[in-house]
This record gives structure tokens, C-alpha cells and sequence, in this order.
């Protein structure tokens, strides 16, 4: 990335003009697929997002806002820079335009004026709002108006609950596209879990489970402190898929349980307990269990020396399957986490699960 | 020579065109437009060649002033505003001798007699045949009286019978509604023929505005699809983010309708929806024009509520700086009724466009100057790409007339990989990257024109009545019925929400520019 170079608001065009001329004969590609407004505010994840941003560019190269709110200032004051963003990738070095904004609480309110002329037009604009949607925000209403597609992180929700309402309600009155950055991460256990019990016999067997287990890791980062947010979005996911009714969660130490009936109305208990492993991403789902009443029991386990290793097995009372190796994508930073992201229409389950953890009590689950 | 007839060195068919020897005489010579961009465009023509070699410009107006000093202020304002800077000396030596001024009142007899002894001088002097081009660059209620006088003091000649010809270019607005512009009208016709009058509209003198014609018929690609099966509506957008600057009371006679819609947007939407002309002949274009014109389909009482938008700025933030609402610019009413926003849906009752709506708005104060066209395509029949939940872009065809001049295609495109999603992505035709010159300003183009004797690219009467008629019922209407929500829009944003509401309501949306 080049030096940021700090700018009046109305030199922004200008000061990338020249930046583009002193770029000339240098192998560089000016690219641009969508408009990729960024919304943080000042913190140590400031830095997180950052390097989405990174990997978004190296997929799919954007004009990228990068705006963040120093919510400790009281001045009405907005700085703005440009500089170039880099994929660093290949022998054509594809790179992009970067508009940074630091606002103050009390200038944010300008944001939306300085961004407007700055738009690519005809390319889609997504808004990846960084911070807790259940906070109101007039910003993001503004920004909101213009976006294509809203990028959620659950990672910023206070109470998980409440995140869900607030999903639902902007889903209701926004005709955005809707992302989040969570259920991005899951998609490779999405992904593997509908290739296993594709065939009928192994979903007949899924549909008995009376029995669900989830073990990740509670390893918090300065970037991460809620760990739990993705088994419970896996759990939820199967919940609705398989169409059990919620009876009750409980908070017991650091694990969580859910209990549902199934659709036969057999009861369905779901544990999901941490671990702690330093070395790993941060909320990582590390194993699966998953058992019915007759002691048929898959069990799905990540291998630690290798993240995109699972190894699958299947033990009932008559028959113990070979473990199998599967490999999945690497969610974190690979392709699929992008277009999961960036080109996939709002996801139907996605909305369901939504649905579901709307309805729980808030119960400090997450 | 005579008008009609060409020279006999001139090629037929070939594209240089004699310019006969003539005068300039610019009315209002000490405002705005003058220094801004008359005498620019007058300097750059002489700097490219493009002037007549026996050549003079006077300007006329109330102010004492010698030619030294008129010319010196003059070379300032090309230093200021010319697209070619700085001024080239050695020309300007040159250049400057061809420039005068003459100090006149505007209603005073004995001006007009001077100027006439003056002309007949500087054509002795120069050679210049006395031919001549009067640039009406005054406010509209001296048209009239200037035009009287001049054919008083007989410097407005006889079309037909005449050994030398002499011309009226006259800046807009013509009229403030239909009635005001059929009295101008027939005013003018006392003293000239409607062949000397040049009505100009410098959006027409753009070149990207003159491309429309090329890129729609030399084009066949784009004309078959350029109807009512393929195009689901149209959208032209007049922004700009500046305000009124100093012309508030301009502006509180005028407002954004009588000042831009009626000329430059109507003029516009007639070259985008005109049928082919015949021929590239004047009078063949303009007729096109007219017809389309008049094939709009009048506003419905209903539709003066509800498919014409009405806004004026408030105070807000443009480029990063705070800026004043319009009710307190200099010289604007605190409770000012005037519009700064338009923006309005109406539709073209014939063939080619039944059914089409088309979407124009404008406005001052908005985050960027832009003024555009943009086509928007019907989607596929098929839905084969569709993903859940997720419906594709339209193709949208833009043509930029300012800035950035150019075309570019919205297409839907397969992002790389297994899975069949779909982006729209943008082809971008730049016409200073692909040129790589700065196209001539519009008012180099039109005063060359006037010179040559070819009125294409200006507006005929019944172009200018036709819009009028389209128009003047809407401003009677807010006539009466004075707005509530004034001031409706902050500086910065892209208009009043009962614009978004007009479109939206259609299941469409204005394109971000």
C-alpha cells in the first residue's frame, strides 16, 4: 500500500489523478469491480479490518472507503487521505483506490457528503458495517440508502439476540443484500455436512439426532471475544433445516445448551463447549458430535495441524466406519469467504437462523 | 456570397467550409458570459485558425471603458478562463488588435448610430465586408429593445436582398413561458427573418451532446435496440454542486426550470428520442426534433402532483465544506419559492417510445457536477442466472456530456470461479484518453457556426414553443399552489426524498452518478 496522502475532502479526485500519473509504466492495473465502503470505529479491530479488506482486494479489486470514528474526540472535524491498495499478487500488480476517513462522533454526520461524489457509478456498493447494528446509527441509515449489499459482522454484537432482531428489521425495510461475516466462516461446514448426509440414508439418520455437540475455541484475541457466535450459528442452522422447535437455552459455565423438540417431537439437547487453543482462529469450530438413541454417532473433527483437514467417522452399535479424511476451504481467507460475501444474494437460511435466535430470551448466550 | 449558395473553391460534400470575413459584436460585453466564455472562445478560435482573416469583435455596453482597457481586461479573463493557458503572447499581440469597445446605453438611438459609423469603419479598415454577428448577452428584457434599434440604425439587414448578411445570436432563456416566447417571437420578427436568429443552447455546442446523433445513427448496434422493446426507461441528470453564486436575483426571476430544463434537458431528451433525419441538414434535424417534441404527452393535472418534483437546497456540506442554504444566498427572498430541483417522469406518445417513461432531474448543490443520459435496458426474457434472492443489474448504456466526457455499458459479467455468480461490470469509453485532447468548448463551436450560417445546433422557434407548452402549465401550477417543504434537500445530498419517491414508486431508482 502506498503512503497516505492527507487530503482536503475536495482534492480527493485530484490527489488520485496524480497519484495514478507518477504510477505510470510501473506494471500496475488500475482495477475496480465495486464500491467497498468500510465503517469502524477506532479500536484495535480497526486493524482486522484492514486485512479483510486486504484479502478482499486480492480476490476482487475495489475503490475502497475506509471510514473510522475516533468516538473519544469531541471536535467536528473529518481528515481525509488517499493512497493505493496493492493485491501483491503476480507479475501485473492489480491495485486499487483507497479513501480513508476519520471522522470524530460529532463529524460523522458529514461522512456521507464526502463520500457520495466518490462513488464508481454503475458498480455495485457494499457497506461493511463494522460495529454492532443494533446500535442506532444515522450514518449507516445514510450509507444504508445507497449500498447494494450490507456486510454484517456478529463478531460486534453485544447480545446475539438482539443482533438478530436488528437483522431482521433492516432486512424488512432495506431491499439490500444482506452478509455476515460469520456465516461466511461457516460455509465450509455448510458445505461438508450437505455432502455427507446427502444421500437419504445418512439424512434419515441426521433427522433421529437427539444429540448434538460442538466443541471450538474460546481463545480470545483483541480482534475477537466472541468466540461462540459461529457453533451457535451451525446449531441453529441445522435446527431450522431439520425443522426443530425451540423449548429453552441455558447458559452453563462456559458452555451452552439449547434444548428443541424434533419434528417427530422428540427432544434434541445441544451442548456447545469451548476450548482453548492459542494457536488457533479465534471462535474456530474444532469437532462435531452428532447422536441419536440407538447409539449411531457421527463424529466430524478438525485437525489442528492442518485447519482444513476434517476428519469424519461414523460408529453405531453394529458397524465402526475407517475415519475419512474431507477437506474443506479455508473459510478465513479464501475465495469462498469473498463471494460469500460479496456476490451471494441474501441467504434464505441465513434469515432462518436469523429467525430462530430472534425468538430465544436473551439469556446472555453470546 | 449569397447564404444558401457555396463558394466556389468549397468541395461539395467535403468538410471545410468558407468563413466569410465578419464582426462580432458582443451586447453585455462587461458581464459574466463575456469574460467567461465569449471571448475565450473567440481567443481559442483564433488560435487554432478558426477565425475568419478579416475578423473584428466589439463589445458593447454601458460602461466607459477604451478598447486598451476593455482588452486588457479581456486578456485576464483568458488568462482566467480559457481552456488553453496561459495566453500565448505572441498571438494575444495580434489578437488584441481585433478586439474593441463601444460604450453605449442599450435603449439610447444615438449608440446605435455611432456603432453603425464605427462598423462601417472597421470595415474599411479590415476588410470585413460588413457582415456582421450581434451576440445578445444581456438580460432577456433588452432583446426587444436591441433588436429594435439595431434594425433602426440599420444594422440589421434585409435577409434576401442584401450584398452582406448579418446575424442575432440570442442566449436563453427565450421567453419565461409560452406566451412571453411567442411575443419575443413575433417582436423579433419585426426587424428579421427567422433565418438571422440563432437561438443558443451552448449544451448543443458540446460535443458529446453532437455525438448522441452520431452514436445513435452511425451506430447500428445501439438504434435497433433504441425503443419501447429493449429500453425500459431513460433517466438524463443535469447536476451540479456549485450554487447560485452571485446571480440571486437571476435565479429568483428564473429557477432551475425556466434556466436548464427547458433548454439544455429538453434539448437533449429531443436528440436521444428523435427518429433518423433525412439528411444532416438543419432544417431535417430540427423538424425530427419538433415532432418528438410535440409527442409528448402533456402533464395531467394529476401528474402536476404527482410526477413533477420540485426542491430548493438548504444548508449543507459540498466537497467537504460547509455552504448556505439558497434562502440565505445574496439577493434571494428569506422565504424564496424558487425552485433549485427538478425532477419530473413523462412519456413520448409515439411508436417508438409508447410506454417508455423518462426520468429527468437536476438540481444545484448536489454531491457532484454531472449531466448524463442514461438508457436503462428491459432484463432478459429468461431467468437462467438468477440466483436466489438475488436479481441481476440492467444493462444501462450512459452517455457522459460533463465532465469525464464519454459512453460507458453496464453488462452483467461471470465473476471467475466454479460457481455461476454474476457482477455487473462497466466497458468505459473516455473521450480525453482516447483523443487525447480537450474537445473545443461548446460556445467555439456554436459562435463558429452562427459565422458559417448553419443554425443546426441551434434551437428553432417551434422547438422552443413545443417545450414551453410542455412546461408553462407546470409552473402555473406552482404558481398557485406555493411549496410546503421549503427548503426540502441539504447541499451535498442528491435531492428531496419526493424525487426518490417518484421513481421509486415506478420499482426503479435514480443511478448514483
Amino acid at each position: 500500500m502506498s503512503a497516505a496522502h492527507i487530503v482536503a475532502p475536495s482534492k480527493i479526485q485530484s490527489e488520485l489523478n496524480d497519484l495514478w500519473s507518477s504510477m505510470e509504466n510501473k506494471n500496475k492495473m488500475r482495477a475496480s469491480l465495486f464500491n467497498l465502503i468500510f465503517y469502524t470505529k477506532k479500536s484495535p479491530r480497526d486493524e482486522y479490518i484492514r486485512r479483510i479488506t486486504q484479502k478482499i482486494i486480492e480476490k476482487f479489486p475495489a475503490r475502497i472507503f475506509f471510514i473510522s470514528t475516533d468516538t473519544s474526540s469531541t471536535e467536528d472535524s473529518v481528515k481525509t487521505a488517499v493512497s493505493i491498495m496493492s493485491a501483491e499478487q503476480g507479475e501485473f500488480d492489480v491495485t486499487c483506490d483507497f479513501i480513508e476517513i476519520s471522522a470524530t462522533s460529532a463529524s460523522e454526520y458529514q461522512v456521507p457528503f464526502i463520500i457520495m461524489p466518490h462513488i464508481v457509478p454503475d458498480l455495485p456498493i457494499f457497506l461493511l458495517w463494522g460495529e454492532d447494528p443494533a446500535k442506532q446509527s444515522p450514518l449507516r441509515e445514510q450509507l444504508e440508502k445507497v449500498a447494494t449489499r450490507l456486510i454484517f459482522d456478529s463478531e460486534t454484537a453485544e447480545d446475539i439476540i438482539v443482533f438478530a432482531k436488528s437483522i431482521l428489521a433492516i432486512k424488512e425495510k432495506s431491499k439490500c443484500e444482506i452478509a455476515d461475516l460469520n456465516w461466511a466462516r461457516l460455509e465450509s461446514w455448510r458445505d461438508l455436512l450437505t455432502a455427507i448426509f446427502n444421500d437419504t440414508n445418512n439424512f434419515n439418520r441426521l433427522k433421529k439426532v437427539h444429540k448434538l455437540k460442538i466443541i471450538y475455541n474460546a481463545q480470545e484475541t483483541p480482534f475477537f471475544c466472541h468466540t461462540r457466535i459461529q457453533s451457535i450459528y451451525l446449531q441453529s442452522w441445522l435446527a431450522s433445516r431439520l425443522g426443530w422447535t425451540l423449548l429453552g437455552s441455558s447458559l452453563e459455565g462456559d458452555s451452552v445448551c439449547f434444548t428443541y423438540n424434533n419434528a417427530t417431537k422428540n427432544k434434541v439437547d445441544v451442548t456447545i463447549e469451548s476450548q482453548r487453543h492459542s494457536n488457533l482462529p479465534p471462535g474456530l469450530i474444532v469437532s462435531l458430535d452428532l447422536a441419536d438413541g440407538e447409539n449411531e454417532t457421527f463424529h466430524f473433527e478438525r485437525n489442528i495441524e492442518a485447519l482444513n483437514e476434517i476428519n469424519c467417522s461414523y460408529s453405531s452399535s453394529v458397524t465402526t466406519t475407517i475415519p475419512t479424511k474431507l477437506l474443506i476451504a479455508k473459510g478465513e481467507s479464501g475465495q469462498s469467504l469473498v463471494k460469500e460475501i460479496c456476490h451471494k444474494g441474501t441467504s434464505n437460511h441465513y434469515l432462518e437462523i436469523v429467525k430462530l435466535l430472534s425468538k430465544m430470551e436473551s439469556s446472555g448466550i453470546c | 456570397m449569397s447564404k444558401n449558395s457555396s463558394h466556389p473553391l468549397e468541395e461539395p460534400g467535403m468538410s471545410s467550409r468558407f468563413m466569410e470575413p465578419c464582426i462580432l459584436v458582443i451586447f453585455g460585453a462587461t458581464g459574466d458570459l463575456t469574460a467567461r466564455k465569449l471571448v475565450p472562445a473567440i481567443y481559442n478560435l483564433a488560435r487554432e485558425g478558426q477565425l475568419p482573416p478579416q475578423f473584428a469583435c466589439v463589445g458593447f455596453a454601458r460602461r466607459d471603458k477604451t478598447h486598451e482597457q476593455f482588452r486588457e481586461e479581456m486578456k485576464e479573463a483568458i488568462n482566467s478562463f480559457s481552456r488553453v493557458k496561459p495566453i500565448d503572447e505572441n498571438l494575444w499581440s495580434t489578437f488584441k488588435e481585433q478586439l474593441y469597445y463601444h460604450k453605449s446605453e442599450f435603449h439610447e438611438d444615438e449608440g446605435y448610430d455611432r456603432l453603425s459609423t464605427f462598423l462601417t469603419d472597421l470595415d474599411k479598415k479590415l476588410g470585413t465586408k460588413g457582415n456582421r454577428v450581434f451576440y445578445l448577452s444581456t438580460q432577456p428584457s433588452y432583446f426587444t429593445t436591441i433588436c429594435e434599434k439595431l434594425h433602426k440604425a440599420k444594422l440589421i439587414y434585409e435577409y434576401e436582398n442584401s450584398p452582406s448578411w448579418s446575424r442575432i445570436i440570442i442566449e436563453k432563456p427565450f421567453g419565461h413561458n409560452t406566451e412571453s416566447a411567442h411575443q419575443l417571437q413575433s417582436e423579433l420578427l419585426k426587424y428579421m427573418d427567422e433565418s438571422q436568429i440563432y437561438r443558443i443552447d451552448h449544451y448543443l455546442g458540446k460535443e458529446t451532446v453532437q455525438n448522441i446523433l452520431v452514436f445513435r445513427f452511425a451506430n447500428s448496434l445501439f438504434e435497433s435496440l433504441w425503443n419501447n422493446r429493449y429500453i425500459d426507461h431513460v433517466q438524463i441528470t443535469v447536476a451540479e454542486d456549485i450554487g447560485i453564486g452571485t446571480r440571486g436575483a437571476f435565479w429568483e426571476e428564473a429557477g432551475f426550470l425556466r434556466d436548464i430544463l427547458q433548454n439544455h434537458m429538453m434539448q437533449v431528451l429531443s436528440l436521444v428520442t428523435m427518429e433518423p433525419p433525412v439528411s444532416l441538414e438543419a432544417r431535417a434535424i430540427h423538424d425530427e426534433k419538433v415532432k418528438v417534441l410535440e409527442a409528448i404527452r402533456p402533464f395531467s393535472r394529476e401528474d402536476l402532483d404527482h410526477a413533477v418534483v420540485r426542491g430548493q437546497y438548504d444548508k449543507g456540506i459540498v466537497n467537504g465544506s460547509k455552504v448556505i442554504g439558497y434562502r440565505e444566498e445574496k439577493n434571494v427572498n428569506p422565504q424564496s419559492a424558487v425552485e433549485t430541483y427538478v425532477a419530473l417522469k413523462l412519456y413520448i406518445d409515439n411508436w417508438r417510445w409508447a410506454g417508455v417513461p423518462f426520468y429527468l432531474r437536476g438540481g444545484k448543490r448536489l454531491p457532484k457536477k454531472g449531466t448524463e443520459i442514461s438508457i436503462f435496458f428491459k432484463d432478459p426474457p429468461c431467468v437462467l442466472f438468477q440466483h436466489p434472492g438475488m436479481k441481476n443489474e440492467p444493462n444501462v448504456l450512459t452517455i457522459r456530456i460533463q465532465p469525464d466526457e464519454g459512453t460507458s455499458l453496464k453488462i452483467n459479467c461471470k465473476v471467475p470461479g466454479s460457481s455461476n455468480f454474476i457482477q455487473p461490470v462497466k466497458m468505459n469509453f473516455r473521450y480525453g484518453k482516447y483523443f487525447g485532447m480537450a474537445p473545443p468548448e461548446a460556445y467555439e463551436r456554436l459562435i463558429q457556426d452562427c459565422i458559417y450560417g448553419d443554425n443546426t445546433l441551434f434551437a428553432r422557434q417551434d422547438e422552443v414553443f413545443s417545450s414551453w407548452n410542455l412546461l408553462s402549465p407546470v409552473l402555473d401550477h406552482w404558481a398557485n399552489n406555493p411549496p410546503k417543504d421549503f427548503p426540502n434537500y441539504p447541499c451535498g445530498s442528491w435531492g428531496p426524498k419526493s424525487a426518490d419517491d417518484l421513481i421509486m414508486n415506478d420499482g426503479r431508482k435514480w443511478r448514483l452518478l
